[in-house]
């Protein structure tokens, strides 16, 4: 990340407490940022605000639980994932972005006291030694974007690495590799990016590498002995996505060994009703939401069932075709779905758990 | 000026009427009003409240706080009336914008269009912050990040607002025509007004042909003079509320027109088992939920036997019920 595009450094209330405020305050050495400690000072920005402030970075001394179990529903199918929370919001500005809908605070916002927690997140690992935790650090944020100012490639991974019972995943749309390429860790890290047809990466996902950037930065990291993994989500409709999806999937092909991929989810675009006016009002240029949309059993909205088993199936086929046993999965879906578009299905998220688990023992054990 | 001062007794006058402008001016927040009852009121007991009037930079009287009453004057044709001049009070624009804008607060309800009008007016001399802290709250808007949407009432053409003001057209509604250029916003506002779309049907029209004007790219206006919608608006034989059912309906079946579609051939489907009124099959959640529902209405337990056995007796037509894609 280009560090000129922060603006301003707001140090919340208590986070000059840890060092690791003070490693990222270095880095900002001789750049134009104006620095502010008082928490008086901080700035107050209205719900919703509609720049989100992308410029600012706030170091905050996080006080919620580090990880948390992914916010699934018991309507849909859901990985059993768990989220490790490093910070929310992130600098690219993707026009399907849920964060938008989803906090109300804006500007980039890093929880600088994690490591301060890590040992007591690996004695929940360690204490359930029966479950395998899959973690993540790019649900509420991009896991590699911040990193060069964060680090957190330079000081996760050790904490993941020597259990085993436990993954974690970076899950990006970046080709900020250069802390993972650094970092002397590679058993059970896993690497993943975000893939679209690139006529949605161009238009859509504003300010992201492109495609065969992000898969290049695949290449290398997976040369480097990392495990990939990759999330076609969100699949959005748009015109000619069969070809454009199907040219992102040849590019794939192109760049990396299937052998070493982990697992690839898919996802249609969803959203909560409410994210239509902000989008609307963010991204005025795009259309990707005038679709046939209806209310899902969680209330999101989702495209109307037939047109995301065709998604599904499309892709499926497509993936087939490349590589068979990739640990393809489709991420909160229904059982009917699964069954129509991926001819089989994990029942339930239990089942949909253990068959990820069963991945990660295969590549990991 | 201390809390509980009188400020300046300014005495009554009796001055010509014909002598104060009855443009609203720039301390009016009335709109849409009617002054029948004011004129009952008067002419059985004359002025209660004598008009508060000022002179403009053309030393003319314009009208600070009493529009209606000066309005209600003017129609009984009182040739003198008692006004308080504020001119020579040393009060600001601003002074006399607040007094006009309390002397109403105390005494009625402002409608949408007023508070859009105060607003607007406030907004010259308050900032953003203060009109959301200080004047929203007594205008009785909730919610503060409406500001803008009351702003843009402000500076609405006449039609809309008297559309917005005799509840012809929701707010709700017209949040959502405020999103559209001005032509557009006239045709669909100048539609729900023609056949009085309740406020629920016309929310949910609106929105679904601001979607379909983004999915063809064609504006609002041309999609309403197309000559299914004539059709069905110029139908001499349907009423307004069965137009209005009926618009929505073709409007909503071209926005989703694969769902519009699933469900006539599933209802299609179904028609077919000829089954009796009180037995119903239904898709559920926009068939979004796995299952589908069996729905009998039945008297007693014998009635029950009697209609599963009906339905036993069908059943190789009823194995045939599938996801209609």
């Amino acid at each position: 990340m280009d560090l000129s595009k922060i603006k301003r450094v707001i140090i919340e209330e208590g986070a000059d407490r840890y060092a690791q405020t003070f490693n990222i305050l270095s880095k900002f050495d001789g750049q134009d940022c104006e620095i502010i400690r008082h928490p008086d000072e901080r700035v107050e920005y209205p719900v919703n605000s509609s720049q989100m402030d992308k410029g600012t970075l706030r170091l905050i001394e996080f006080k919620g639980e580090f990880l948390k179990p992914c916010p699934g529903t018991k309507e849909y199918i859901c990985c059993g994932y768990q989220i490790l929370n490093v910070g929310t919001n992130c600098p690219m500005n993707c026009s399907y972005c849920i964060l938008q809908a989803y906090f109300n605070k804006p500007s980039l916002r890093l929880f600088i006291n994690i490591e301060e927690n890590l040992e007591r997140i690996c004695e929940i690992i360690d204490n359930n030694p029966e479950k395998t935790f899959r973690i993540g650090t790019g649900e509420f944020t991009d896991s590699l974007a911040i990193d060069p100012i964060a680090d957190w490639t330079g000081y996760l991974p050790k904490y993941f690495s020597k259990r085993k019972n436990a993954v974690l995943e970076f899950k990006t749309k970046t080709d900020c590799i250069n802390g993972l390429l650094k970092s002397q860790y590679r058993d059970r890290i896993i690497v993943s990016w975000s893939l679209n047809s690139r006529c949605i990466a161009s238009k859509e996902e504003h300010g992201a590498p492109s495609i065969s950037k992000r898969l290049k930065c695949a290449r290398i990291c997976q040369e480097e002995g990392y495990v990939l993994a990759f999330h076609f989500d969100p699949l959005i409709f748009h015109d000619r996505w069969k070809e454009e999806y199907a040219r992102t999937l040849d590019l794939l092909d192109k760049y990396i060994d299937p052998k070493k991929i982990i697992w690839v989810s898919m996802g249609c675009l969803r959203f909560m009703p409410r994210f239509k006016d902000i989008f609307k009002n963010r991204h005025p240029e795009s259309k990707i939401i005038y679709n046939e949309f209806i209310p899902g059993l969680d209330g999101k909205m989702r495209y109307f069932k037939p047109l995301r088993i065709e998604m599904y199936s499309f892709m499926r086929e497509k993936i087939s075709e490349f590589y068979e046993d990739i640990g393809l999965y489709l991420c909160m879906e229904s059982d009917s779905i699964w069954k129509d578009s991926m001819k089989w299905s994990p029942g339930d998220s239990r089942g949909l758990a253990e068959f990820l688990d069963k991945r990660v023992e295969f590549f990991f054990n | 000026m201390k809390a509980g001062e009188i400020r300046g007794v300014e005495t009554p006058l009796l001055i010509r009427t014909a002598l104060i402008d009855e443009t609203p001016g720039p301390f009016c927040m009335s709109f849409g009003f009617s002054i029948d009852a004011l004129k009952d009121s008067i002419k059985k007991t004359g002025l209660i409240n004598p008009l508060i009037i000022t002179k403009n930079s053309n030393n003319k009287y314009i009208i600070v706080a009493g529009y209606r009453r000066l309005m209600a004057i003017k129609h009984l044709r009182i040739q003198d009336s008692y006004c308080i001049d504020v001119s020579e009070s040393g009060r600001s624009p601003r002074d006399l914008l607040l007094l006009n804008f309390y002397d109403n607060l105390s005494t009625r309800v402002f409608n949408d269009v007023e508070k859009g009008m105060i607003l607007n007016r406030l907004s010259a001399h308050f900032s953003q912050d203060e009109l959301k802290k200080d004047f929203m709250p007594l205008l009785k808007i909730g919610n503060s990040n409406d500001l803008d949407l009351f702003l843009k009432i402000g500076t609405l053409d006449n039609h809309i607002k008297y559309a917005l003001t005799n509840g012809a057209v929701s707010l709700k509604t017209l949040r959502l025509l405020l999103t559209l250029d001005e032509e557009s916003r006239e045709a669909l506002c100048s539609l729900i007004e023609s056949i009085k779309i309740n406020s629920k049907y016309q929310y949910y029209l609106t929105e679904y042909l601001i979607d379909i004007s983004q999915i063809e790219k064609k504006s609002i206006r041309d999609i309403l003079g197309e000559e299914q919608h004539g059709a069905i608006l110029n139908d001499k034989k349907a009423n307004n509320p069965q137009k209005s059912k009926k618009l929505l309906r073709l409007i909503w079946s071209r926005r989703y027109p694969n769902l519009s579609n699933s469900i006539k051939q599933f209802k299609k489907g179904i028609a077919r088992l000829n089954l009796p009124g009180k037995i119903k099959i239904d898709f559920l959640s926009y068939f979004e939920a796995p299952d589908y529902r069996l729905e009998i209405l039945f008297r007693d337990g014998e009635e029950l036997v009697e209609d599963i056995e009906f339905l036993l007796g069908m059943k190789e037509k009823i194995r045939v019920i599938k996801d209609p894609w």
